[in-house]
């Protein structure tokens, strides 16, 4: 039997699948920024104008979800103006503005200051201080919205100069305290202070383009205008458009360079307006792959390179890559294997932890988490980003580096900086940064940014907790919940209840039983973890946290355990083939690529576990390969 | 400076002191209709908005209590829903939001292929929105997440968006007040008139190549990627229309600050939007205080949980009153913004008496999670298609009957609305 199998299937010459028609895909936010980047050298980040992208399967990068409207495209071209500023040195830094309400938690009343509704009144002595943080020196503008005039105080000494409700100062960068104090005043002894406002800065240039030869990469005075405006135009177009550009359309670009000189414009008035055209080009904002035969047909070189480079950096390709495209080197599995190496070991293989791992693994949710500053007043912006490089560095070392993927759930080992040692509850005088062991914070379930971000901001959700590993983890999304659930309702002899008591209703209810099993028993495993992500022993009602649970007949009892059943759920390495083939190939793998996930899985056990393994192996595989006409 | 304080302190009127728009006038001397559309997310407590007493005499609730100072120019409904958001499975919140001004039942999809309705604001914007900068404007404070994790099987294209162009075209909203206030005045001062004039030509140009390099590499395409650079096609088109109009009728005020709290981010927004109206830029705008099932907290008035997790308050006492005031704190943003329009004054009148705003949320109760007596406010006269100062129990008919009456009342030429939208209510 199973040697007529062997026979019968070295026999057959299996039929190529269809690779299946991929929907034409916009580049997301995060790749125009990326993008950005790559041609310009820019840090600006100009696809953070467009509005929120759309997502289908968890995933920005996919083309049937995403929409386009006018307000895209002049979001897109504010943020391409933004870029050419720079790059020709112009325009000027965002005034940004910080307001503290008096009455709000960062402002310091100190004695003599009386609450007054919405505002703090000073009665014939007082002040009242907050601390802005100035990023750039400058002239910068304060305003204490007031009713009468206050004396001013910088960084504790009285400031030189008369009395009002708004001063102009130059501040330099750091921490700066202002306050305001009572002052004698013809009109009344009372002082109301409503907020106190920051403005600036008011005179600061932008910082210029670190590297504008890159793409300005001639001199006109010494080439002729014309010639290096073409040198730059076809230039820059083969990068934008990852292809070498036709002739006609280099051409239609300079015409546009000849429309703003023949208006008057200089020289880089003409390029600045051609950049601008290349840069809102379809070419430029859409991935196109044609199809030159009905049916299925391997993708062309440049279409290949651009595929790759999206998959292992989510940007643009690079020279190199575009070389070897257009020489048709890339159609050698040997070199395309080279080059996807080679670009797995490039700082802009970081796209892949912040867009894969961002999306897949949770990294984006880190910069949403918001737990209630009243609730949590440890936490600030600074710990959560914090806690973001944290998650982005243990994401990193299995991505991108030789540990196996099941470390994502079980590396127990990671590097702190002081601030996220603190909040784990270790000594802050002890030499941060420094890695640690910490064996009850195994992977990136343990990860404070995790538990942040899938938590509500004023208490942990088991529940969001629950579905978010069954979703992300082992690709088995929980359906929602019928309809027609009573929602948890407290105890009615209203003694204190757990949650866990709570959730106890969910799986005594056959209508919710099905997905709560699985869900509760993994949200509750977390449960000795705050919204924070903070170490707990109480829970949010101030009952004592209990961590054990049973998933698929396995006992366990607290994250580590969970970790470790987790980790060997095959559908643990399965979830990780799905998302990156779809992201990489821009579809969903169905039925039809059943071999080519048996091949991926194969390869993944043969590469010691490594994602360098599976990426490769995709990358070689036909799906990514080729495509197919609608 | 005093032009920067207004924009975050509310006097809309002493900032700009707007003369007559003779552009506004039209054959029968009457200023133009505008049409406001307010969602707020996540329901209302009808135990603190619904008056005890019909008619002009109507009391006011904890939560409705800022309408005093403009209640005679505002009217309560009750007894209107929207049953087309309604289904056997969860997904209310993105059900109701979606529907919410397209009153259609939408297809549940995690995604790739959303299908709502034509929303009243679009449909009004074809009748309203031809003479102006902008057909319509879409706003809101919520950027929307970097996360797919959205609600319950349901896109979150669903979740973020009311204005809807086609079923399979959600208009997204804009979030950031300096981009809006570019579309609306330009950018302002930066570069010098002559570099200016220079640009706007050299745009117009750089809109005819892309235009061009579009509708050549959609002849190459097919299926749905023909349907997606049609989208792309129709937005240049869109842009290139406006090209070169900008600022014909106001006086640019200052640009709003970057780093607005969301307070800030909210005053700034109803202030822009009311200039917009003003200077007749656009005379149809949504504008969504939070995206459905938003879970924003309101630390600033003392509410530091979750508003979509506290609206599922199970009766707690503590929960409610939180709810109260968060539903205060929307209704004061309301009232601020018709405030503001009746700074405005426009022929014999002032600018609210020129518009209808509707004020409404995609759910009722957050605990019910229905979609029956939403809490609904309609103000202004909309040149005297609407007396408003009174309360009105509709005792439970469609929300789509007053949205086909406003569409009625600006004169879109429409005899139904929606799937069940056909008995235009009365406005007075």
């Amino acid at each position: 039997m199973t040697a007529l199998l062997l026979l019968l299937s070295c026999e057959r010459q299996p039929a190529p699948t269809n690779p299946g028609n991929v929907v034409i895909r916009r580049l997301s936010r995060a790749e125009l920024d990326h993008a950005a980047r790559d041609l310009f050298g820019t840090t600006l980040r100009p696809g953070s104008e467009l509005p929120a992208d759309d997502f289908a399967l968890g995933l920005d990068s996919l083309g049937p979800a995403q929409t386009f409207s006018a307000l895209h495209l002049e979001a897109w071209e504010r943020g391409v103006d933004d870029v050419l500023d720079e790059l020709f040195g112009e325009g000027t830094l965002p005034v940004t503005l910080t307001s503290i309400e008096a009455e709000g938690p960062d402002a310091r009343p100190t004695s003599g200051a009386v609450r007054e509704g919405n505002a703090w009144a000073l009665w014939e002595e007082g002040e009242i201080a907050a601390t802005f943080f100035v990023q750039t020196a400058g002239t910068w503008r304060f305003d204490a919205l007031t009713e009468g005039r206050a004396a001013l105080l910088v960084d504790g000494a009285p400031w030189a100069g008369a009395e009002a409700s708004s001063w102009t100062l130059a501040l330099d960068v750091g921490r700066h305290e202002l306050a305001v104090a009572w002052v004698p005043d013809g009109d009344g002894d009372e002082l109301i202070v409503d907020r106190l406002e920051l403005t600036g800065p008011l005179d600061a240039p932008r910082p210029a383009n670190p590297n504008p030869g890159r793409v300005l990469s001639c001199d006109p005075a010494v080439i002729g205008e014309p010639e290096c405006a073409e040198q730059v135009v076809r230039g820059f177009v083969r990068r934008a458009w990852r292809r070498d550009p036709a002739p006609s359309e280099v051409a239609d670009l300079l015409a546009v360079y000849g429309v703003a000189r023949g208006a008057g414009g200089d020289w880089s008035e003409g390029i600045r307006a051609a950049l601008k055209g290349a840069l809102l080009s379809p070419w430029f904002l859409y991935r196109v792959e044609l199809h030159p035969v009905e049916g299925a047909s391997r993708l062309s070189g440049f279409e290949l390179a651009t595929r790759l480079s999206f998959a292992l950096w989510a940007s643009l390709p690079d020279d190199r890559l575009l070389d070897l495209a257009a020489a048709g080197s890339l159609d050698d599995p040997g070199v395309l294997r080279a080059e996807a190496e080679r670009m797995l070991l490039d700082p802009r293989a970081d796209g892949l932890v912040t867009e894969l791992g961002g999306q897949w693994l949770g990294l984006r949710g880190v910069g949403e988490a918001s737990p209630s500053r009243e609730r949590f007043p440890a936490w600030d912006a600074a710990l959560r980003d914090a806690l973001e490089r944290e998650m982005h560095a243990d994401l990193a070392e299995v991505l991108l580096g030789d540990r196996p993927l099941t470390d994502l759930l079980l590396a127990t080992d990671t590097t702190l900086e002081q601030r996220v040692a603190t909040h784990y509850g270790l000594d802050p005088d002890d030499a941060w940064p420094a890695t640690a062991t910490l064996a009850d914070r195994p992977g990136l379930l343990g990860r404070g940014g995790w538990l942040a971000a899938t938590s509500l901001p004023d208490r942990t959700s088991p529940v969001k907790r629950g579905a978010w590993v069954l979703d992300h983890l082992l690709c088995a999304p929980p359906p929602p919940p019928p309809e027609g659930v009573p929602p948890l309702t407290a105890d009615p002899d209203g003694a204190p209840t757990s949650l866990r008591e709570q959730l106890e209703q969910h799986r005594s209810d056959p209508a919710c039983a099905g997905c709560h099993v699985r869900m509760d028993a993994i949200g509750l495993a977390f449960e000795g973890f705050d919204a924070t992500g903070a170490a707990r022993t109480l829970d949010d009602r101030g009952q004592p946290v209990d961590t054990r649970g049973e998933l698929d007949g396995r006992p366990f009892d607290g994250p580590p355990q969970l970790a470790v059943i987790l980790a060997e759920d095959p559908a643990f390495l399965d979830c990780a083939i799905t998302w990156t083939f779809t992201r990489a190939v821009g579809r969903p793998p169905d039925e039809r690529d059943a071999d080519v996930v048996d091949e991926l899985r194969t390869a993944l056990a043969d590469g010691d576990l490594r994602y360098r393994a599976l990426a490769l192996a995709l990358v070689d595989s036909r799906p990514f390969r080729y495509g197919s006409s609608p | 400076m005093t032009s920067r304080r207004s924009v975050l302190r509310g006097a809309a009127g002493a900032m700009l002191a707007l003369p007559f728009l003779p552009s506004l006038a039209r054959a029968d001397d009457r200023p133009p209709t505008r049409l406001v559309f307010f969602y707020v997310p996540n329901g209302i407590q009808k135990d603190w908005w619904t008056p005890d007493r019909e008619g002009p005499d109507y009391d006011l609730k904890a939560i409705t209590a800022p309408l005093q100072p403009v209640r005679d120019q505002v009217t309560l409904f009750g007894g209107l829903e929207n049953r087309n958001a309604e289904d056997e499975v969860p997904g209310d919140h993105a059900r109701g939001t979606a529907s919410f001004l397209s009153c259609v039942p939408v297809r549940r999809t995690a995604g790739a292929d959303v299908s709502a309705g034509v929303s009243a604001d679009q449909v009004a914007a074809r009748t309203l929105g031809r003479d102006t900068l902008f057909a319509s404007l879409q706003l809101g404070v919520a950027p929307g997440g970097n996360t797919g994790d959205c609600t319950a099987g349901y896109a979150c294209a669903y979740t973020r968006n009311i204005s809807w162009a086609a079923p399979d075209r959600p208009l997204p909203n804009q979030t950031d007040p300096r981009l809006l206030f570019e579309r609306l005045f330009g950018a302002g001062p930066g570069v010098d008139a002559d570099t200016a004039r220079i640009r706007s030509i050299a745009r117009a140009s750089v809109l005819d190549a892309v235009l061009a390099d579009a509708t050549a590499l959609r002849a190459r395409l097919g299926g749905e990627d023909r349907d997606k650079l049609g989208q792309y096609l129709q937005s240049v088109r869109e842009v290139e229309q406006r090209a070169g109009a900008l600022g014909a009728a106001c006086d640019a005020p200052e640009p709003p600050p970057a780093g607005l709290s969301f307070p800030d981010h909210v005053a700034v927004t109803n202030e822009l939007l009311a200039l917009a109206l003003a200077c007749d830029l656009t005379r149809v705008a949504t504008f969504m205080l939070g995206e459905a099932a938003s879970n924003q907290t309101y630390d600033f008035v003392g509410v530091p949980g979750a508003h979509h997790a506290i609206s599922h308050h199970q009766g707690d006492p503590k929960n409610l009153a939180d709810l109260v005031t968060i539903g205060r704190w929307e209704v004061e943003r309301f009232v601020d913004l018709v405030q503001r329009l009746q700074a405005f004054p426009e022929g014999d009148g002032t600018l609210l008496d020129a518009s209808l705003l509707l004020f409404s949320s995609e759910i009722s109760d957050g605990d019910l999670h229905d979609h029956r007596d939403l809490p609904v406010l309609l103000a202004g006269r909309g040149n005297g298609v609407h007396a408003p100062g009174t309360y009105r129990d509709e005792g439970g008919r469609p929300f789509a009957d007053l949205l086909l009456a406003m569409l009625q009342g600006v004169g879109a030429p429409v005899t139904t609305f929606g799937a069940d939208g056909t008995d235009p209510v009365w406005l007075g």
